[in-house]
């Protein structure tokens, strides 16, 4: 009996630690995008994105608050939030994707891996498909996936008035940077 | 053309005071940052525990209350994390694997590179809503060594 219960106890800790290290989180990961034009470039931040990754599926996710971007000056903050993005009615853009090929990464050793990544992306309670490529970085304890794309502000019905169309470009440029902490390898 | 100008000058000085008047309020406006959170006025004092738990209760009602308030939030240092210009120190959520989230930007973060965990203090921030955890942002150290009231009564009893 007691033997019994001892190999239930160990088939289900080794089932709950094997899954818990499949499955990443990461609580502050960086988004960041920017809009140039030849009148202005404004850009704006946050280290607040929360993300999920599970590594045996490649399903990622990330959510972030529209809120917490910071813009350098307090006008672009109001209008971004009040006029542009309508942050009280669309509080969040979520990307609900997955690495095209998740065996093609591999996550026991150290290396750098680029695939693709296809996902659902909402902003502006819009939602599109897009595929970006995501550079992976597998190091001892953590796994750093970078990307960088672009969006037509249209495709998500984010539009600007007339006196200020000359000063936000029609496609944003976006970077996620997510951190995963993991077990050492 | 000389009469006219003599005539009207009054007019045309008041009118260009305006203009200049208008032009340095735009221009101020325009290149208004936002508020340092440290001369912010706070709307709500909360525990974290308790500021986590309102939002794992009714999310939707916690975010009207408390999205884009200034909140000065005390609790425990669960966490502090610092890159080469930011940082984000988590606040015990209590029984909840959440926290409240709070991220110092380039300008503030110097002042968090000192905490412990465990250590007491108090965040003042702009709260955004919630994901994992409650979200604050524009975050800065107001008080590292706060105590409760009764507990210094207590103490200078002995």
């Amino acid at each position: 009996m007691k033997l019994f219960t001892f190999l239930i106890s160990f088939i289900m800790i080794t089932i709950t630690t094997s899954s818990a290290q499949q499955r990443l989180l990461t609580r502050n990961g960086t988004v960041s995008f920017f809009s140039k034009t030849a009148l202005e470039t404004i850009e704006a931040h946050t280290q607040t994105a929360a993300s999920v990754f599970d590594k045996q599926t490649g399903q990622i996710e990330f959510r972030v608050l529209i809120k917490s971007f910071e813009f350098e000056k307090a006008l672009m903050h109001e209008h971004f939030n009040e006029n542009y993005l309508e942050s009280d009615k669309f509080p969040k853009s979520v990307f609900e994707g997955r690495i095209d090929d998740p065996l093609k990464v591999d996550f026991s050793h150290e290396g750098t891996y680029t695939q693709p990544v296809t996902g659902q992306l909402t902003i502006h309670g819009e939602t599109k498909k897009i595929t970006t490529p995501v550079i992976f970085v597998i190091q001892k304890t953590s796994v750093n996936a970078v990307a960088e794309f672009s969006i037509l502000l249209a495709d998500y019905k984010i539009s600007i008035p007339g006196i200020v169309k000359d000063k936000i470009s029609k496609s944003v440029n976006i970077r996620v940077k997510l951190k995963y902490e993991t077990a050492p390898l | 053309m000389k009469n006219w100008i003599r005539r009207y000058q009054i007019v045309i000085l008041i009118g260009l005071g305006i203009l200049a008047v208008a032009a340095t309020y735009g221009f101020k406006e325009y290149n208004r940052k936002l508020p340092d959170t440290h001369q912010l006025k706070a709307d709500f004092q909360i525990e974290a525990v308790d500021f986590v738990r309102q939002f794992e209760a009714d999310g939707s009602s916690a975010t009207t209350q408390y999205s884009d308030k200034v909140i000065d939030v005390q609790g425990f240092v669960s966490s502090v994390e610092v890159t080469d210009t930011s940082g984000t120190v988590f606040l015990n959520g209590g029984s909840s694997k959440s926290s409240v989230m709070c991220e110092f930007g380039q300008k503030t973060f110097q002042e968090i590179k000192e905490l412990r965990i465990g250590e007491r203090i108090i965040i003042k921030g702009v709260c955004t809503g919630y994901l994992m955890d409650v979200v604050m942002v524009r975050c800065v150290l107001t008080d590292k060594t706060s105590v409760f009231p009764e507990l210094v009564f207590f103490a200078a009893l002995f």
